[in-house]
């Protein structure tokens, strides 16, 4: 005969209800997948050049028909061309001089955002989405 | 938001502090983007995902 503790001991406990499923993620190996995204990357981003100076600042001709152009190439063109039609869209809705915004504090906006938008080296989310969705948001 | 703002004519509509704030937050809206999922981040236990409790990390972050 078997005390009460020792009943209580032997007796199985189950559970009434099913045990909530947790979701796991597996991820398997995580090196492969960065080598994967590495080669994802069509061109590498080098920090630290391309900055844009005020000096820079200089407004091209072709601005105005660049910018309303649907067609133009916005991958094809540099860095620092990039960083300038920033700096051209404040400047053409006369934001620059109503804020009196200088051109040293803006560059140096400028080239914190760029080293922001290149420090993970996304193949979508870059400069590149930065400038297109600042020029339109339909060519997004 | 340029091409809205002076080729479609919102600028009429809009004060000069708001046209501000719509070009610098369309320019900044995705800086420091990680280009991983939610999931990604939490399975891996980044720290954006300790720092946001797991929940909805990267609509948090950005």
């Amino acid at each position: 005969m078997l005390s009460t503790l020792e009943r209580l001991e032997q007796t199985e406990i189950k559970p009434t209800r099913k045990p909530k499923r947790i979701p796991s993620y597996s991820l398997g190996n995580l090196d492969a997948v960065d080598s994967n995204r590495v080669k994802l990357q069509p061109k590498d981003y080098s920090l630290g050049e391309d900055k844009i100076d005020r000096a820079l600042l200089v407004p091209a001709e072709d601005d105005e028909k660049n910018m309303t152009n649907w067609n133009f190439d916005f991958p094809a063109i540099t860095d620092i061309e990039k960083s300038r039609l920033m700096w051209w869209m404040l400047e053409d809705l006369n934001l620059m001089m109503e804020f009196s915004i200088s051109e040293t504090t803006l560059c140096e906006f400028i080239n914190q955002m760029r080293t922001g938008y290149m420090r993970y080296k996304n193949p979508f989310h870059n400069y590149n989405h930065a400038l297109t969705g600042k020029l339109s948001f339909l060519t997004q | 938001m340029y091409y809205m703002l002076k080729v479609v004519g919102y600028a009429e509509n809009f004060s000069s502090l708001i046209q501000l704030g719509l070009l610098i937050a369309a320019y900044s809206h995705d800086v420091d983007h990680r280009g991983r999922t939610n999931a990604f981040e939490v399975a891996s236990k980044s720290s954006l995902a300790i720092f946001y409790h797991d929940k909805s990390v990267i609509t948090h972050f950005f």
